[in-house]
């Protein structure tokens, strides 16, 4: 079922870029995009033929993947880029590193863990402070915290 | 002679420290696992944009060789290949270490490399020129037909399914058509201001192929738990070169089979690895061994491996269609230096380009020598947890993309491809389609463009498109890349319903 579901959302996914590129002032600007579009429609339309004529036995990997694992990661990467223009990219950043090193370190004392991660977080931003503004001289919008 | 006329411009003290670092570099990264060639490759590209285009190629293509042969030390010690091509190492090399031979089985891998990556080299540089001048014979079309090539091999060869493969290659394409219309600079699609201007490459590089691996090491940070560390015997460096030597069989195998799947457009290091292992059991006279610590299987494997990185190299320099996914990348180190695959880049950045090739070479010998003296100390680096190491991934992903255009739309467009990447990961999708798309997109289109142009003036779209000789070349290696993976798709099926029907009568 989730087989076909994926299929259809391709076919979708086609459609809809094939409208988007519809109704233009400049119809040869949207040529090539809306060859592209109607042949990701034709590959899921396929994808969905296929997918009738098997079985359907095989378990999709998104059922198998234990998500409850990985949405912390992603709610301190949506944090993360919510904040690293206002904060600093130094600041954010040590944050970010910290946050990931201590959510996702093996289990055990959490005091510790954080003990550990604190330094080698700064150490890490250090070293990227040296390469990006001394070697490379690339400006990091600094926010209000650096 | 041109590869010799340019060999002393790496000796240059800048070329020669950034070959250094980058082959050092390149077998730490190589031997921490999950920190594949082709993200760390990606990882890097933002760094060398500051830097000269020579230096910046060499430092990338170090860092592409070295990865390669680096995989094999967590292959071989605790049983996680480095990188997908040392996938066949894990088979023997694992083994070894299992018996108290860690250290001849990474002489052994170090040593095989070196020979297969020299080959491998050498076919790069005799024949690069030649398909180059070949090239001066593409128009419009068959530059076209040679894009739609490069996403269908990739797509069809490198994916698990072929019509998910052929999706995501598409999808990339219309990717690439964000932003400027190349032909008449009409602004598309540019739903929010983030996407103005268009795709960075970049940013795709690193979101695409950095961040799903990022997912990956949350998924499985907390739980993993690691086979323990081998202590290391004592072994002459020259009884293990002898012993190698002396199994020219294995060598020969892994040789040939690397430099032709690396050739071979879109299929990379893990196909042949695992071919050349294939072929060097059945041709063995210890076949019985392989699987319990026989050195060939490590020598066939590793040879092979390094043996593809070179002419994976032949199709992206001459046709921008590149030979495995880190090569795809490489393109578009090659793009952001304003250098363009083709006769071009032997004549107008002769310079450039040979002391790139050459400086290949010298970096396969350097990797085994350094691989040699290093494999007892990098070890230590598979021990960084996953956690340390996905939080500097991430914060390197941001740092460097930023760097790039000093844009911080550059980093939510990174890392909104690259999370979207993960979850279709899941459903089958893989990234190396998705980020040839983007790279050969403008290729396809404006040479399409230019195509019905001509056309128009001409006998009209399909006799422009497919006739000439060329062309139905490239039209029949399309179809026959596309029904090859069919075939082996229903192959694969049948195989598997036979062995379903044959659990099911045992039970």
């Amino acid at each position: 079922m989730a087989a076909r579901l994926i299929s259809i959302a391709c076919i979708l996914l086609g459609g809809l870029l094939y409208w988007a590129a519809l109704g233009s002032d400049t119809p040869k600007a949207y040529f090539f995009p809306q060859m592209l579009a109607l042949t990701m429609a034709a590959i899921g339309a396929a994808m969905l033929v296929v997918d009738f004529r098997s079985s359907g036995k095989r378990q999709a990997a998104w059922l198998a993947t234990q998500w409850y694992r990985i949405w912390p990661g992603v709610l301190v990467l949506v944090v993360y880029m919510a904040v690293a223009e206002t904060v600093g990219f130094y600041v954010s950043s040590w944050l970010a590193f910290t946050s990931i090193g201590v959510l996702y370190a093996p289990a055990g004392d959490r005091r510790a863990t954080v003990k550990r991660c604190v330094p080698i977080a700064i150490v890490f931003l250090g070293v990227l402070y040296l390469v990006f503004w001394m070697l490379l001289r690339v400006q990091l919008p600094h926010g209000f915290a650096f | 002679m041109d590869f010799i006329h340019y060999l002393p411009e790496i000796f240059a003290p800048w070329n020669l420290t950034v070959l250094l670092l980058g082959t050092v570099g390149g077998l730490i990264l190589g031997a921490a696992p999950g920190l594949s060639p082709t993200m760390a490759v990606a990882l890097l590209i933002p760094f060398t944009f500051h830097m000269e285009s020579t230096t910046s190629l060499i430092l990338l293509g170090a860092v592409y060789t070295s990865t390669v042969a680096g995989g094999a030390i967590s292959a071989i010690l605790i049983n996680i290949p480095g990188a997908p091509a040392n996938i066949a190492t894990v088979l023997d090399g694992h083994p070894m270490a299992q018996q108290g031979r860690a250290a001849e089985a990474l002489h052994y891998a170090f040593i095989s490399s070196v020979i297969g990556g020299v080959f491998g080299v050498l076919v790069l540089i005799f024949f690069t020129p030649i398909l180059a001048n070949f090239a001066l014979r593409f128009g419009p079309s068959e530059l076209f037909w040679t894009a739609v090539l490069g996403v269908t091999v990739i797509g069809s060869l490198g994916a698990g399914s072929l019509l998910k493969g052929l999706f995501a290659g598409v999808f990339g394409l219309w990717l690439s058509t964000v932003g400027y219309d190349p032909i008449n600079g009409v602004e598309r699609f540019v739903f929010t201001d983030h996407l103005q201007g268009g795709i960075n490459i970049i940013a795709a590089l690193i979101g695409l192929f950095a961040l799903p691996q990022v997912f990956g090491m949350f998924e499985g940070a907390t739980r993993k738990q690691r086979d323990a560390l081998f202590e290391m015997e004592n072994r002459s460096v020259l009884d293990s070169l002898r012993t190698n030597l002396r199994r020219v069989k294995a060598l020969t195998i892994g040789s040939i089979v690397g430099i032709v799947v690396g050739l071979i457009p879109g299929a990379g290091g893990q196909i042949a690895g695992l071919v050349s292992y294939d072929q060097s059991r059945k041709f063995s006279s210890r076949r019985n061994n392989f699987g319990k610590g026989e050195p060939d299987g490590v020598i066939a494997s590793e040879a092979a491996n390094n043996a593809m990185v070179g002419p994976s190299l032949v199709p992206l320099l001459t046709l921008s269609v590149p030979g495995s996914p880190t090569a795809a990348v490489l393109l578009g180190g090659l793009l952001i230096h304003g250098l363009f695959p083709g006769p071009n880049l032997f004549t107008t950045h002769a310079k450039v380009t040979w002391t790139f090739i050459d400086s290949l070479l010298l970096g396969q010998v350097l990797m085994g020598v350094l691989g040699l003296m290093m494999s007892r100390m990098s070890r230590w680096v598979m021990q960084v947890p996953d956690n340390y190491m996905a939080a500097a991934v991430v914060v390197l992903a941001v740092f460097g993309t930023y760097s790039v255009e000093n844009s911080f739309s550059d980093v939510l467009v990174m890392m909104t491809l690259g999370s979207g990447m993960f979850f279709a990961t899941k459903f089958g999708f893989s990234a190396a389609p998705v980020v040839l798309g983007i790279i050969l997109g403008p290729i396809a289109e404006t040479n399409f463009m230019q195509g019905r142009l001509i056309a128009d003036t001409q006998n009209g779209l399909f006799t422009y498109f497919c006739t000439g000789g060329i062309n139905l070349v490239l039209i029949a290696l399309c179809l026959v890349s596309v029904g090859y993976s069919a075939y082996a798709e229903l192959q694969g099926r049948k195989r598997r319903k036979t062995q379903e029907a044959e659990s099911w009568q045992h039970a």
